[in-house]
């Protein structure tokens, strides 16, 4: 489907990130833009050097796929490249945002390059590589996933990157595992709180219990791991926020409202309506003009911020 | 001398009763005759391609004859069922049969215009038989000026001006209403006839009298359903535009109660459409008052087991299906991917052409098939996913496997998509407290009365027809490029959303075709910007 390359370990454009830890792969197959992988974790180059691996559970709530996409998006704004892991839930979330946002992002498979896997969301491999992303695997492209495959993969996702973001995990998830090495390989881990009620935050609970870091943005992120002096971090913070704030307007009207009612837990058109006593027509009509103005978000039917 | 007496013997020995066969849902003339002959070893048969409940027919009618104290004759009595050649079916033959025989016992004088319809129980009653009311109606085509039925029958045959429903309990009325006056003199048994004649009278005023018991649809608006006003708001556009549409919802958040409520929305039915739809019922089943008297389109909510000639319709003597069974009303599929696929698929031509031709090796038949398809589902197989409350435990190989069930031509066929949430206790409490008798103003809007909501949707039924002699869903794409005119600011919206929510050409279309039904309900000629606005949010995007 792809054009498959593949490097030798001794290859002089193998990645340094990769070569440091013990179990290195010996051959790395890849498509599209390399130069992100070899300057990865180097913060001396002016480019490609901030690279960080966004991982999480395949079964999100819609709370951990606004988390991926509010980090996601601030990393990327910052020149960060997102490694993950190509999986559905949070993986392809997190790729998603990335390649939305105009960045570039390397996925790490556990299979083949020329697996069905791929084929399934060939949309999105396109979009990656279109971007100049990138798609590797250490296994031979025809090889299918197996259940040790995702395991070993992760590895690889904890080394490319300087630190870890678990954007939501249950105690099961794989993305654990992931966390696990990144603490051998002594990178930073990075895990997103969730209410302490819910089954799908379960894992990040207990990473920040055993001392991983708490994030709510993707600047802390950056702060912590010493990339760039954010400068700008007003100026980013503003292009995000502006949007939203801009179209609201003052405080009478029904888009005001429904943006006071969304900001904290997200709310479908029946619930709106409820809560603002308006007519279905007219809180439809609303949420869709403010849905095109990228003013607020909508998932399975429920709006946020 | 011989020659004369067997003349005589023959042209007084057969009887021909006038009857009908029901084939597909048209019928036909056809005769019952009777031949009694004295001639040959007693037997009794009948022939002319009648199935098993016709052949079982002999045992019923002459036990039937004894135990109404007639002697049953001891000839050679060959029953045909006329013309020959085409399958007959049904237990209603029973009664004409017996009638041919008993006019041979008693001497009874039988006009031509007369028609015999209904099942016989041994005790020589009748009992209720199906498809009364397309016997009625071949016989108001054909001249008859009188239908003897059994009683149970007779609301749904006294249906038409003109035609004489007599509802009878047993054979021995109907013989005493054909003994010649000169036997009655004889027995005195005058009462049987004084009996029907009351009856007659009493069948026509119950029909004129019909008009006076409205039917209270106030029993059945949308106020137990809490919360969930998109989907309110969602079904009264699908009502008034004809709509398929598709909930989607977690186990428990009134999918089925509200569309158990759709029907009660719809105008009520037109008087061909009415006759049309009851043609239909009366082969199939009981038909229901509602449908009858108050003339509520049908609602069929089949179980997700169903085979698929239960669906469409078919058998060897091919039967209308659910769908033909739900013509000018609704098809409810709960649990729409629980339906074999096989099942889902048939529905694709019946969806388009509104009608479903069955071909079997005899014949082929066509029933009509124009239903609104109201589908539910839930949003994966275990049914919580994206829930507030539960986790889903579905796999996301498990919930592509579940939406793949329903391939891309049905959900072409779907206009508008719902989701709906369970709904907050505090919610529902408030909600609760407001109802009685409280401030309705506000709740009223989203949840409105039937009443009301009767009469937009028929008004905006009223003027799809008159401007574009169709229903909106079935506006083709030219139809929609001409009908659909929207105002500048609503076209350079609907382009926007053309690029930022990915549609297809196919949906775009959708949308127009809702935002135009949305202006019906406003009575708007133009489609303006809120309008379109709105339909967004019904967009199916799975």
């Amino acid at each position: 489907m792809f054009d498959i390359n593949f490097l030798d370990a001794s290859d002089s454009l193998f990645p340094q990130s990769l070569k440091l830890i013990p179990d290195c792969p010996q051959i790395l197959y890849y498509c599209g833009n390399l130069t992100i992988l070899y300057y990865c974790g180097n913060l001396t180059t002016e480019s490609f050097g901030k690279c960080v691996a966004v991982v999480g559970t395949r079964r999100m709530s819609l709370y951990g796929r606004r988390v991926t996409q509010k980090i996601v998006q601030e990393l990327i704004c910052l020149g960060v490249t997102i490694v993950s892991g190509f999986m559905y839930g949070i993986d392809t979330t997190a790729h998603e945002t990335a390649v939305n946002c105009g960045g570039k992002t390397i996925a790490v498979l556990p299979c083949g390059l020329n697996d069905s896997l791929i084929e399934n969301n060939s949309d999105l491999a396109e979009k990656i590589l279109h971007n100049g992303g990138l798609l590797i695997s250490e296994f031979e492209p025809d090889f299918p996933a197996k259940i040790w495959t995702f395991p070993k993969r992760n590895r690889i996702i904890a080394a490319v990157g300087s630190g870890v973001v678990i954007t939501e995990a249950t105690l099961d998830s794989g993305s654990l595992i992931t966390a696990n090495f990144a603490k051998k390989y002594n990178k930073s881990i990075f895990s997103v709180p969730g209410s302490i009620f819910s089954e799908y935050s379960t894992g990040c609970l207990q990473l920040l219990k055993d001392g991983a870091k708490a994030v709510d943005s993707g600047f802390d992120i950056c702060k912590e791991l010493g990339f760039d002096p954010v400068k700008d971090i007003f100026v980013f913070k503003d292009s995000l926020r502006s949007k939203t704030e801009d179209y609201i307007g003052s405080k009478d009207t029904i888009e005001y409202k429904i943006y006071q009612l969304i900001k904290d837990s997200e709310k479908s058109v029946s619930e709106l309506s409820e809560h603002l006593d308006l007519s279905v027509d007219v809180v439809s009509s609303k949420v869709t003009l403010m849905l095109l103005a990228g003013a607020i978000c909508e998932e399975n039917g429920k709006f946020y911020v | 001398m011989r020659g004369k007496r067997k003349i005589l013997c023959v042209s007084l020995m057969l009887y021909i009763l006038k009857s009908a066969a029901i084939n597909g849902i048209s019928t036909i003339n056809a005769n019952v005759e009777v031949d009694i002959s004295e001639r040959g070893m007693p037997y009794f048969d009948i022939i002319g391609l009648g199935n098993k409940s016709i052949e079982e027919s002999k045992l019923r009618v002459k036990t039937a004859i004894q135990n109404s104290g007639f002697v049953f004759p001891n000839k050679k009595i060959t029953i045909n069922l006329a013309p020959a050649d085409i399958p007959k079916q049904g237990s209603f033959y029973d009664f004409p049969i017996a009638m041919g025989i008993l006019t041979y016992i008693n001497n009874l004088i039988i006009p031509d215009s007369v028609y015999f319809f209904g099942e016989l129980s041994l005790n020589g009653g009748l009992r209720y038989t199906k498809s009364a009311f397309i016997f009625t109606l071949h016989a108001h085509t054909t001249g008859i000026t009188h239908i003897f039925l059994p009683e149970s029958c007779a609301r749904e045959a006294s249906f038409f001006p003109g035609i004489s429903v007599v509802p009878v309990t047993n054979l021995n009325q109907a013989v005493n209403y054909f003994k010649s006056e000169a036997d009655k003199n004889l027995n005195k048994i005058n009462t049987g006839k004084n009996d029907i004649d009351n009856k007659i009278t009493c069948i026509n005023n119950t029909n004129n009298n019909k008009s006076e018991t409205k039917f209270k649809f106030t029993d059945f608006d949308f106020s137990d359903v809490r919360g969930q006003h998109q989907a309110k708001r969602a079904l009264e556009i699908s009502a008034a535009g004809g709509h398929n549409i598709i909930l989607l919802g977690a186990p428990g958040v009134g999918k089925t109660m509200l569309a158990n409520k759709y029907k009660y929305m719809l105008p009520a039915l037109s008087k061909e459409d009415h006759v049309e739809v009851l043609k239909i019922h009366s082969i199939s089943n009981i038909v229901s008052d509602e449908l009858l008297k108050y003339k509520i389109p049908p609602f069929r909510s089949p179980h997700h087991s169903i085979s698929y000639v239960g669906m469409i319709g078919g058998g060897v003597n091919p039967v209308p299906g659910e769908i033909s069974l739900a013509h000018k009303g609704v098809l409810f599929l709960d649990e729409f991917p629980e339906f074999s696929r096989e099942v889902i698929e048939m529905l694709r031509e019946p969806l388009e052409s509104g009608y479903i031709r069955i071909v079997r090796n005899r014949n082929s038949y066509t029933f009509p098939a124009k239903f609104t398809l109201i589908a539910s589902c839930n949003p994966c197989p275990c049914g919580f996913y994206g829930s507030k409350n539960k986790k889903c435990s579905c796999t996301p190989r498990q919930i592509m496997n579940y939406w793949k069930k329903i391939s891309g031509p049905i959900m072409d066929r779907i206009d508008l998509q719902v989701r709906m949430e369970t709904v907050d206790a505090e919610d529902m409490r408030k909600n609760r407290k407001k109802s009685p008798g409280g401030d309705y103003s506000a709740s009223d809007r989203r949840s409105p009365e039937i009443e009301n909501l009767r009469l937009r949707i028929t008004n905006a039924r009223d003027v799809q027809i008159s401007e574009r002699g169709t229903f909106n869903c079935y506006l083709n794409n030219n139809q929609v490029e001409n009908y659909c005119n929207t105002c500048p600011e609503g076209e350079r919206i609907l382009d926007e959303a053309f690029i930022k929510f990915g549609m297809s050409i196919r949906s775009y279309y959708k949308i127009l075709k809702i935002s135009r039904t949305i202006a019906d309900l406003e009575n708007s000629g133009e489609i303006k910007t809120e309008h379109i606005l709105e339909a967004l949010q019904y967009r199916i995007n799975a």
